[in-house]
Parts: structure tokens; sequence; C-alpha cells
């Protein structure tokens, strides 16, 4: 794919890379103390809160995710994987957001730590650095940069990350939010020509439809009952989502924030909708000869874009997928770094860091988080399975004490929050361990362990770990409010 | 769906250019002062509007 990508291509995507740097060189005066660097001060506006929102939270793990999804399932992508999130991205809005305002937090642990003691904080603090370490899209640049400039993966990595690493550590949420408006309209409108040109040249699901066949556009596909089931508890993510709740802290006010999830719900769902429309077309075109027959699924949009589109244009959607990637890797790195000191070093150590202190730390620790996100991604064949395992951390962890923080604060007592977190981070990361170290390999690339139940072998793939995990943190936590309400220390 | 298709691209093409258009205008206010007291540590509870 390196022929069809000319000089004015790689001109673009540097241009857009020096364009980067400049914005963080640009807002970094503006820095005066954490809250400036963690929250932009708290005066983020509905348009800046929609950008940063919508490019922050669909990185490359939904642009090569979804895709992928689609190439190998269907449509069911779009229906099974993606629409539940829709629901809860609308109840992240109208429901959570106005309760978080009422607290006095900045970060997802501390709300955690405000209601359930440190330890719980701490919890709260490694299950976000597991799911913000931005995986996924670090590995994507290394994609990008290798299959449009011909350079090493390792290389591609290193560069994307440290670009988005020194605008980040530079300007903070202030100068990640500025960049994410720009990489949103750049991934968004390259997003929206590479399939208008790909729909004229191809046709649309129905005609891919009729070729393939009709299960291409079953809206559940062959995913089975435990996938769709797992699907279905990963679209809770948003209810305890780091990067949103780091966001409603930054907005000016309440109805901005809600403004911004709300036009983002739609955006996101026309991205999906395209991302898995061109995953699609990849398939056909597969089928048609026109693509190898040995493509892989997760290279599937990349493939389908280089055939489909003219220079130039290549270099615009190329510039998008790097937007894509960069939004997402500066900002959860700046929440993981953040949360790890801002949140997990002041819980354990119970010192309160100075500001200049915290500044330093997070940035220093921001380098760290890029290098374990690198490291992990080696351990995914599949990105949908990286994400599933991300979210099975965050959820089993934080996900039932959130909620009774929020929603029912009589069940929320200390050992409740405790136990819960506890117990869902040990759960879901021992079975991480197991299925790494005694997992066979299936079919679809991904790992699993059979065990006999009731005399019959059942086999139970990596990406079930959430529904192990997540009832378990729940058990945890009656069994916490219980032994409260035993020791007369109601909250 | 080649309807909805068409629709996504409206929406994301011409759509998300409005949001970065409305972006601009409030950037000043956005590289403005710091707010003294950000809306969810008011003592008062949020500024919901």
């Amino acid at each position: 794919m390196t022929a069809e990508f000319g000089a004015i291509d790689q001109a673009i995507v540097i241009l857009y890379l020096a364009g980067m740097l400049a914005v963080g060189v640009l807002t970094a005066s503006r820095i005066r103390d954490f809250r400036d660097f963690f929250i932009a001060g708290g005066r983020l506006t509905t348009p800046l809160l929609t950008c940063t929102l919508v490019s922050t939270y669909y990185g490359l793990d939904v642009t090569f995710g979804s895709s992928e999804t689609a190439f190998y399932e269907g449509i069911a992508a779009f229906v099974a994987y993606s629409a539940p999130f829709y629901v809860f991205y609308v109840a992240a809005a109208l429901l959570v957001v106005p309760r978080l305002r009422r607290l006095s937090a900045i970060s997802m642990p501390e709300v955690m730590g405000d209601a359930y003691g440190p330890p719980a904080r701490a919890a709260a603090a490694l299950a976000s650095f597991v799911y913000s370490a931005p995986i996924i899209s670090v590995a994507g640049m290394g994609l990008i940069g290798a299959t449009f400039f011909g350079i090493e993966p390792w290389l591609g990595c290193v560069i994307g990350a440290s670009v988005a690493l020194a605008y980040t550590v530079l300007g903070g949420l202030l100068a990640d939010a500025m960049t994410d408006a720009v990489q949103f309209v750049v991934m968004c409108v390259s997003a929206a020509l590479a399939a208008a040109v790909v729909l004229v040249k191809v046709g649309g699901p129905e005609a891919i439809g009729a070729r393939l066949g009709p299960e291409t556009l079953a809206p559940l596909g062959t995913l089975s009952v435990w996938e769709l089931l797992v699907f279905a508890g990963i679209a809770m993510t948003p209810l305890v989502e780091p990067a949103f709740y780091q966001r409603t802290f930054a907005a000016a006010a309440t109805s901005q924030i809600v403004r911004a999830l709300l036009i983002g719900t739609v955006l996101w769902a026309c991205y999906d909708w395209i991302v898995v429309y061109l995953g699609l077309a990849g398939r056909d075109l597969v089928a048609a000869g026109r693509l190898p027959a040995d493509l892989d699924g997760s290279a599937a949009l990349l493939a389908v874009v280089a055939w489909a589109l003219p220079p130039g244009l290549i270099g615009l959607f190329v510039a998008g997928c790097v937007a894509a990637a960069m939004s997402t890797v500066d900002s959860y790195t700046l929440i993981a770094a953040g949360n790890i000191v801002y949140d997990g070093w002041q819980a354990v150590t119970g010192r309160r860091l100075s500001d200049r202190t915290l500044l330093l730390a997070t940035r220093l620790l921001a380098t760290v988080t890029l290098a374990a996100a690198l490291g992990l991604s080696l351990l995914f064949e599949r990105l949908r399975d990286a994400w599933i395992f991300m979210s099975t951390v965050l959820l089993s962890t934080v996900f039932w004490p959130l909620l009774a923080v929020l929603f029912l604060p009589r069940l929320a007592t200390p050992r409740a929050g405790r136990w819960s977190a506890m117990v869902g981070l040990g759960v879901s990361l021992t079975l991480f361990v197991a299925f790494q170290t005694l997992g066979s390999p299936t079919d679809d690339d991904s790992l699993a362990i059979t065990v006999g139940v009731a005399g019959r072998s059942l086999e139970l793939a990596r990406e079930a770990g959430l529904l192990i995990a997540l009832p378990a943190s729940l058990v945890a936590f009656a069994a916490g409010w219980l032994a409260d309400r035993r020791a007369g220390r109601p909250r | 769906m080649t309807v909805a298709t068409w629709l996504a691209i409206l929406v994301l093409g011409p759509g998300s250019m409005a949001v970065f258009i409305f972006f601009l205008r409030d950037l000043k206010k956005v590289l403005g002062e710091r707010r003294t007291s950000s809306a969810h540590d008011s003592p008062t509870g949020p500024d919901v509007k």
C-alpha cells in the first residue's frame, strides 16, 4: 500500500503532526496548577466537550475493531456491539452527570475514595490505569506507520506516541481537548469522505448483502448468546468511564456536558455505522478478488480505503486514523498517569502531594504509561479482545460501588465499596492471568479454558471473564454492606 | 440501509464541521480567565441551567 501513498499524502500527515505540537506549546502557558492541568480549570464548553468526548472515546479500537467485527460478523457489529452503547451514553448524560456534578471530586477514583476510603480509591486508580492504558491506539499507530510510511511498527508507535506525549505533557487536558477538536474534524470528515467514495464504487449494504448472502445483514449475525451478553455488559462502561468523569468535572456547567454527550451520541452512531459499512465493503472486495484472500479483518478498513481513494484523500484518511489514535492516546495517557499519582499514590501513602509535585510526577508517569501500553498491546491477537479485557477490569472494580454512590447512597457503606472493588479487581486480573497461562487457542484467535460442570465440559472463552467478575463484585458488595450493617456502621 | 449510510455521511461530515465552527466561536471563552469556583465544587450544589 505504500506505493499508492505518495509525497502529498505523507506531507499531509507530517503537517498534521507539527500542528498538534504547536497547539501543545501554545496552551502550555495556561497551566498554573494541577487543576488547570487535569481538568482544564473547569472551563470547557459544549462544542469543545463534544469534540474531545467523541474523538477520545472513539480511537483505533472502534475504527479498526468495529470494521474488523463487521468484516467477520456483518451488520451485527453495529446492532449487537455498537447500538447497546447508545442507551448508556444517554443514561450517562441524563442520570449520571447531574449526580456527579454535585460531588467535589475531579477524578473517578476520587469519587470512590470519598465514599469508601483510600483502599477503594487505590483499587479504582489501578483499574482505571489498566482501562486507560492506550494499548490499541499505540499499536494502531505502529500499523499505520508500517502500512503507509514503510517504517518498522515499533518506530511508528514511538513517533506517534511521542508527539501525543509532548503536547499532553506540556498543556494537560486543555492541550488535549484543543488538539482533540482538530482531530475530531479530521477523523469525522475523512471517514465520511471515504464512506461516500466506497458507497459509489461498491454499492450500499443491501447490494453487498445480495452478493455475500443474507447472513451478512442478519442483525445478530452468527454471534453466540455468551458473546451478546458480554457485548451488552461492556456497553455499560460509559456509566463509569474515567474520561467521561474527567470531562464532566472539566465542564463549565452541567448543561454543557449533558448537551455534549447527547450530541456525541448521534455522532458516535454515525461513525459506528460508517466503519461497520467499510468493514462490510472489505469482505465484499475480498470475495470479489479485488483485495487479497488472506486479508486480516483488522486491516480491512485500511485496505478498502487504499483501494478506493485517490492520492491526497488517502493522506487525509490516514491523518484521520492518526487523529483517532492520538486523541485517544493523549487523553487516556493523561488519565492513567493522573490516576496513579493523584489517586493511587495519595491513597496508598496517605500523604497529600503539593501541586508542583503532582504536576511533575504526572508528567513523568505519562511516559511510563505509554511504555506499559506498548507492552500490553503485544498480548492480544484481536483488537476487540483487548478492549473487552480493559472494560472487564474497570467494570468489575467500580461499577457497583459507583452506582451505589450515585443512585443508592444509603447502600454505599465503606466495606461494601472496598470489598466490591477488591474482589472485582482481583477476580478480573486473576482470570486474565489464568487464561494467558492455562488457556488454549480458539478458532477466532482468542483463548479458552475447558471446565467440567455437572459432568459436562464447558468451554469458557477469555472474553466471558466479565460474566464471572461482575457478579462476584456484586456479591462482595452485598457481603460488605451486610457486614457494615451488622457492625452497626451504616453510612 | 443505503439511505442510512448517506445520512450518516451527511451528519458526520458537515455536522462535525458545524461543531468545530462553534468551538472556534467559543475559543476566547475557553482560553480566558480560569473559573474562580467550578460548577461541581460550589457549596450550593451544581449549576444546572
